[in-house]
């Protein structure tokens, strides 16, 4: 393998003395890839996520991303590395009183871009989900699978190096789950790393990707 | 600022609610400052010399008094001199001064006194001051009034101060808990921006903003409010007394200008101060 995009080397995050919720994690993502992180409830795939998003710091360890040593990266330093990844949740996170155009444009607006070519890119990324007719829509009106789609355009606006998704199904019936799996595929294909953390086996037997699986914290296979 | 403008609302009022005490008692004390100004530059010391002393001793005299502090300027009135103000005061009811001699009175030094009401504390040891010196038998002053005067500019200038603080206090605690509201209510939103990248500074703007904007509105509100209560209590009360004479005036633009300023700075500072513990990583 080239030089990963991703590494963890010996990763552990506790919040208390007797609660660790990763441990000892080695871990090497190249660019590109597609990787399942499965697990149980409770088996510390969105801790593992939120760790590569640096939304939490780990306890002991190096977590590496794009040659980045997020253990020295300073507080202020966090926003621009969260820019260069996206993310997806099973509850879509998407802002209530903001149209799907303006939660999709919000990604944009925070780098900066100018207003022209936010309107530009984001009719673009909404066209090729196929949320063209929806962009002055409130999420509410909209179904789960429409409101996960947003968010996923949301998640690839800036065209992110890598894409992690976080039960990005879970609250989808199977036929919805199908289409958002086909979207991460197509993303995926286009050279984005995804990380999609699911404890749904029978979305990962319909793939033939590369599976982590979690139980209690530590990486079994 | 959607959704809770009831909370904004309320926090602009709180806010010209305690602009308008502190720019009440910075009216009083204001034009108390001036009353007070007006009054002591009318202070005078007069002092009683020995009729025994001589022309050079008088000169010598004059001279030790011209230097010590607090004096601006003195006038020597002789025995004569003192005399015929008298004669000009009780111009209709001269039978008074029937069987006085013309050098009844001793001579007297009148002192004008330097400054304003800031310096009334150094009247006091200024009389000493001149009771000490050889040649001067007595000293007169507006004793009451001056005492008067200085302790109710001294408990004004308290009174401003001790408002001061309160507005500082409550701007603070309202200001912050409305914030914290705020971000109570926005905190899915908030959360989503932290996760697509938005900076501290993005995330902080529009809520430094709206402090701000609830110090310009509570203030501007509290200026206005005082202005009509000036306007009406200057045009339907006539005041008692010596005051009857003087006419108060509103404060001046540059200290509403301060008072406007000073709330949205201080509401500005509060606001990203408040935000803080939120925008930890």
């Amino acid at each position: 393998m080239d030089a990963p995009l991703i590494e963890l080397k010996h990763v552990y995050k506790s919040y208390e003395q007797d609660l660790t919720v990763l441990e000892d994690i080695n871990l090497r993502i190249g660019k590109g890839e597609f990787v399942f992180v499965n697990g149980p409830s409770g088996a510390g795939k969105t801790t593992l996520l939120k760790v590569i998003l640096c939304l939490e710091r780990s306890t002991k360890g190096e977590v590496w991303v794009d040659g980045i040593n997020l253990r020295r990266l300073s507080n202020y330093k966090i926003p621009y590395l969260r820019r260069r990844m996206g993310m997806v949740f099973q509850d879509f996170k998407l802002i209530e009183n903001l149209t799907v155009f303006e939660n999709v444009a919000l990604a944009m607006e925070v780098c900066g871009v100018k207003k022209s070519v936010i309107e530009q890119k984001v009719d673009q990324v909404l066209k090729s989900l196929g949320l063209e007719i929806k962009k002055r829509i409130y999420p509410r009106r909209l179904s789960g699978g429409e409101q996960q789609r947003v968010a996923i355009a949301r998640s690839v606006v800036n065209d992110p190096l890598v894409l992690l998704a976080d039960e990005p199904t879970g609250n989808l019936d199977a036929g919805r789950a199908a289409d958002i799996m086909s979207l991460f595929n197509e993303i995926s294909a286009r050279g984005t790393t995804v990380i999609f953390a699911t404890h749904n086996q029978e979305l990962i037997r319909s793939t033939a990707k590369r599976v982590i699986v979690l139980d209690q914290g530590r990486i079994v296979n | 600022m959607r959704g809770n403008w009831l909370s904004h609302l309320m926090t602009a009022l709180t806010i010209a609610f305690v602009v308008l005490i502190f720019g009440l008692s910075t009216l009083i004390y204001f034009n108390l400052h001036r009353l007070a100004e007006n009054y002591s530059r009318e202070i005078r010391i007069v002092t009683y010399i020995d009729p025994a002393l001589l022309p050079e001793d008088i000169e010598g005299l004059k001279a030790k008094v011209l230097k010590l502090r607090g004096v601006a300027n003195i006038r020597y009135i002789t025995r004569q001199e003192g005399y015929q103000r008298l004669v000009q005061q009780f111009q209709d009811e001269k039978d008074i001064l029937a069987g006085l001699g013309e050098d009844f009175l001793p001579p007297t030094l009148e002192i004008e006194v330097t400054g304003t009401m800031y310096n009334l504390g150094r009247i006091r040891p200024l009389v000493s001051e001149l009771t000490s010196l050889p040649g001067i038998t007595d000293v007169y002053y507006g004793k009451e009034w001056v005492e008067r005067l200085r302790q109710a500019a001294d408990f004004t200038r308290l009174i401003t101060f001790a408002i001061g603080g309160l507005l500082l206090l409550t701007t603070i605690f309202v200001v912050s808990n409305t914030i914290k509201l705020t971000i109570y209510l926005r905190r899915n939103e908030l959360e989503t921006m932290r996760l697509v990248g938005a900076t501290n500074f993005f995330i902080r703007g529009p809520f430094v903003l709206e402090g701000m904007l609830q110090g310009l509105v509570g203030s501007g509100l509290a200026m206005l409010a005082l202005f009509a209560l000036f306007e009406f209590l200057n045009t339907q009360v006539s005041f008692p007394g010596f005051i009857r004479f003087f006419s108060p005036i509103f404060l001046p633009i540059p200290v509403v200008t301060g008072i406007i300023a000073g709330s949205i700075i201080l509401c500005a500072v509060v606001s990203a101060f408040s935000m803080r513990q939120f925008l930890r990583v």
